[in-house]
């Protein structure tokens, strides 16, 4: 393939791209509570989830359904339909626990004790596919991220995909242990660790938009390259400004005054996702966290 | 708003690696010669597995200017993803430019750290133990190895992966985000855990006896898919960029729909509202009206029931075009790629376009009545091919269709 003489970078768009983020909600757990959590994931309302779903679940499809149950709860929208939203999902290092103990039994009893539901439950659509059936879901879903970096990657797939088919809002949830578990081969934690959930409802609604208190936007590099934070890698327990665990605390603490705050998550190759706190702007989204302690 | 010139856009480079081509042109034949990729499994010891056929790719090369011994370190999965990435922007042109311009990376990968701590446990290190071990996923890997400067991101929807890949790369180059956006998939499942999973579940052929003849969408005699494993990477940008630099343009991503079942994780939904709303959406979205589409690669995986319950959605959308809009699966030829699969047969879409030619459906000897479409047979069919719908559905109940159109 030929090509013209080299030109350089046309400039990335300094005009913000976002959306009103309408509800949220955030669960923190301690990994030995995960098991109450999936017999009871939270307030339900009237909806009625399949019970083999969590059964055979990842930890932390449990915590993503916990977090959207939270949220919906909190902003009153017990009797609304999903139907037509989107949802993204964002676990990362899904299924640590569940494949150590997996592994084990592939070595001791080799094909015959490989379970089936591996593959449908610990993939990286898993979670997204799970709470599409919980919530009765018929937009997109979609799984995003795995790994470090999976909270930036689900905010950006879930702005960029926020108006897909007409859908009218997307749910954009993320999920991780922290510290990242150590698990053994019967399939538990030997070490501390809790279990975080974010849930984000985006609406696709340029007047909810405009008149939302909290908003989620790209920025541009030359934006913010004072503000950023470093990465959000946390796996021996320290997470810096722009991961998940500051993202729920932020969610959850209540502004001294009525200015605004911002809460960025870098993204790689620069730029950043920026979620805006504007008091002045309208009424605080519904949401709130679901604290579990331990013991 | 797709289909529109200015918000058109366009794939002007491709990489790929699968067992019939690690080229366009050189797959592009195979396909259309009815070639199939499919043999015995060799490179571990399948005979505790139910089915023991794949389609494996085997050692890979580095591609061109990469170190070969530093390539020989990298992983499999890696691999593959700096093949196929490296020459889709070499094929663009934009290779030794690439740090002038802000270049996105969107892949489509379902199971990478469940295949990653498998290979530790196959190499005997465990590394599932040890989370301080897993640092880099292999999105980022590819961006920091390319040295990339734009944003990048691993979405999954299962066997739909590369489609999501693909709209999302679309989205990012329309919204401004990106100059330039490399997507595509990869998968590398062909693994004694990876087998047994997909075996044990029921899905995967017995006919271990015949590895050539075993994927057959459509067919009566099908019972179940068979494996496969590569990749491909596409270059996308918009289509005022690439005519003012007068690139190639493979075709463009001209429309997507994307919807859920929400009825179960691997069993397809028996209503196929869903189904068919994915296929609509991703025709209107494209501005193509079912009549005037000239082909379809179909996600036929050769298994009883999804190939029956596609065709039923096919019918559905297509009505009395049904009878005349040609329809092949690929995966006869090429097997079953998993995340990687939609990607592949976006290339049998492009090879359409370029060929003016319907690619194959092998092995398709006795076509299921329940299966009724206008089939194209064991030889590919020279056919006016301006737009194409590539159907992919995945586990989790994800449908996802994206409709490409031929660049004049």
């Amino acid at each position: 393939m030929s090509a013209t003489a080299p030109y350089r970078s046309e400039a990335v768009p300094s005009t913000p791209t976002g959306c009103a983020v309408e509800a949220y909600g955030v669960v923190k757990v301690a990994a030995e509570e995960i098991a109450a959590l999936r017999k009871a994931p939270g307030p339900l309302g009237g909806r009625t989830i399949p019970p083999s779903l969590l059964k055979h679940a990842d930890h932390q499809t449990v915590l993503a359904l916990a977090a959207v149950l939270r949220a919906v709860d909190d902003a009153g929208w017990q009797d609304r339909s999903f139907a037509d939203w989107g949802l993204i999902a964002a676990p990362r290092f899904l299924g640590r626990i569940l494949v150590a103990a997996a592994m084990e039994r592939f070595k001791g009893r080799g094909v015959p004790g490989m379970s089936p539901l591996i593959i449908p439950t610990l993939s990286l659509h898993a979670v997204a596919g799970s709470l599409s059936l919980a919530l009765k879901i018929h937009g997109f879903n979609y799984g995003v991220g795995g790994g470090h970096g999976h909270l930036g990657e689900a905010l950006l797939t879930g702005l960029a995909a926020r108006d897909d088919n007409g859908v009218p809002g997307v749910w954009v949830v993320a999920t991780q242990f922290s510290p990242e578990p150590v698990p053994d081969v019967s399939g538990h934690a030997t070490n501390a660790s809790f279990g975080y959930g974010v849930a984000l409802a985006l609406s696709s609604s340029p007047t909810a938009a405009a008149r939302s208190r909290l908003n989620l936007r790209v920025v541009p590099t030359s934006a913010l390259e004072a503000e950023a934070g470093d990465d959000d890698r946390d796996v021996a327990g320290n997470d810096p400004p722009s991961g998940l665990v500051a993202l729920g605390g932020f969610l959850n603490r209540s502004p001294v005054s009525h200015r605004p705050r911002r809460w960025y998550c870098p993204l790689p190759g620069g730029g950043a996702v920026a979620l805006d706190d504007d008091p002045a702007r309208g009424a605080a989204a519904g949401g709130s966290t679901r604290v579990v302690k331990a013991g | 708003m797709a289909g529109r010139d200015d918000d058109a856009v366009w794939i002007t480079g491709v990489g790929l690696a699968t067992t019939l081509g690690r080229s366009y042109d050189e797959l592009a034949a195979n396909l259309m010669a009815g070639k199939s990729g499919v043999g015995p499994v060799t490179h571990f010891d399948p005979s505790e597995q139910p089915c023991q056929v794949a389609a494996c790719l085997g050692p890979m090369s580095a591609p061109e200017g990469w170190d070969p011994a530093e390539y020989a370190r990298l992983g499999p999965w890696e691999q593959v993803l700096i093949w196929t990435a490296v020459n889709a922007l070499r094929d663009a042109g934009y290779w030794e430019r690439r740090s002038d311009l802000r270049i996105g990376l969107v892949l489509g990968i379902g199971g990478e750290w469940v295949l990653t701590w498998e290979g530790g446990m196959q190499r005997g290190d465990d590394r599932v133990f040890d989370p301080e071990r897993d640092h880099t996923c292999l999105t980022t890997f590819t961006r920091e190895s390319l040295g990339l400067t734009g944003p990048s991101a691993t979405v999954a929807a299962a066997c739909a992966s590369g489609n999501v890949a693909l709209a999302q790369a679309r989205r990012w180059v329309q919204r401004g985000w990106v100059d330039v956006c490399l997507a595509g998939a990869c998968d590398r499942s062909i693994t004694p855990m990876g087998m047994a999973g997909f075996g044990n579940l029921g899905a995967l052929t017995k006919r271990n006896d015949a590895p050539e003849a075993a994927s057959r969408p459509f067919d009566r005699g099908r019972d179940g898919f068979v494996m496969g494993e590569g990749g491909a990477v596409f270059v996308l940008e918009r289509a005022d960029r690439a005519r003012r630099r007068g690139a190639r343009a493979y075709g463009e991503v001209a429309g997507v729909g994307a919807t859920s079942d929400a009825f179960h994780m691997v069993i397809p939904s028996s209503d196929p509202a869903p189904c068919v709303r994915a296929m609509r959406s991703a025709l209107a979205d494209a501005g193509v009206d079912p009549d005037t589409l000239d082909y379809v690669n179909a996600h036929a995986t050769s298994t009883p029931v999804g190939d029956a319950f596609e065709a039923r959605a096919l019918r559905e959308v297509l009505g009395g075009a049904a009878r005349t809009v040609p329809v092949s699966s690929t995966k006869s030829m090429t097997g079953h790629l998993l995340s990687a699969t939609s990607a592949v047969e976006a290339l049998a879409c492009l090879a359409a376009f370029d060929r003016q030619a319907v690619p194959p459906t092998i092995n398709l000897d006795d076509p299921d009545p329940e299966c009724d479409l206008c089939h194209v047979a064991h030889e590919a069919r020279p056919h006016r091919v301006e737009t194409a719908l590539s159907n992919s559905f995945g586990f989790g109940g994800s449908n996802i269709c994206v409709v490409f159109r031929r660049v004049a």
